[in-house]
């Protein structure tokens, strides 16, 4: 059973539900966005949309950090692994991570100080906040 | 808004689990140690404030541009010799 949600951006999309995205504290500054979709924008650019569920005015454009930054590491803190569902073990194939980008004024940055890790298997995910005030907020995706 | 004060070494508790102790006080720093429980999670006041605003920025940016050609001519710019 498909649930349709009225976007501004793509019009009326079918959202299986079973390929929901659930943020228990949602995004920073968006408590109420709890359910996303992960769409991919186009087959020619790796970008993906973050598409809220919840409030269907809400997206944000996300991308594979190793994309524009290929060192980039995340340190996710054992708090944050139980409460996306992780509590042994976490095997690779078992996380995603995004950054979120911003287009604003018509530069591309990469938002590397808030990732989004994702329990791929449970579909639960957090947006991380970095503690280290070196990782950009607005990474520069001119010369990736 | 409550406002207390603490000495070095005690605890602030709010609620039945979150707790804050008073480590340090050196020269206008306050050094804490936060006990909460996982699900409440705890930022630096003004660094949580910038990813807010950064997460709305992106959200309201998303709606006017076209990222895909962003990504493209950036692309191009980098190709070019």
């Amino acid at each position: 059973m498909m649930n349709v949600v009225d976007t501004p951006r793509w019009g009326r999309i079918e959202v299986d539900p079973t390929k929901i995205i659930h943020f228990d504290t949602g995004m920073a500054g968006f408590p109420d966005c709890s359910d996303f979709v992960v769409m991919d924008h186009d087959r020619e650019t790796p970008l993906k949309w973050l598409q809220c569920v919840d409030r269907p005015e809400i997206s944000f454009v996300i991308i594979d950090p190793a994309q524009v930054m290929p060192a980039y590491t995340v340190d996710v803190p054992e708090p944050v692994m139980k409460m996306i569902g992780w509590n042994h073990e976490v095997r690779p194939e078992q996380v995603a991570v995004f950054v979120v980008l911003n287009c604003e004024g018509g530069n591309l940055t990469a938002n590397l100080r808030a990732p989004v890790v994702v329990n791929v298997q449970k579909r639960l995910a957090f947006q991380l906040i970095l503690d280290d005030p070196a990782i950009p907020l607005r990474h520069p995706i001119k010369h990736s | 808004m409550l406002v207390l004060t603490r000495r070095v070494g005690e605890t602030i508790r709010i609620g039945d689990d979150v707790s804050i102790c008073i480590l340090d006080v050196q020269r206008g720093q306050v050094r804490v140690a936060i006990d909460a429980p996982r699900e409440i999670p705890v930022h630096r006041e003004e660094i949580y404030k910038a990813v807010q605003a950064e997460n709305q920025r992106a959200a309201d940016a998303a709606r006017s541009h076209d990222p895909a050609a962003l990504w493209k001519s950036n692309r191009r710019s980098e190709e070019k010799p």
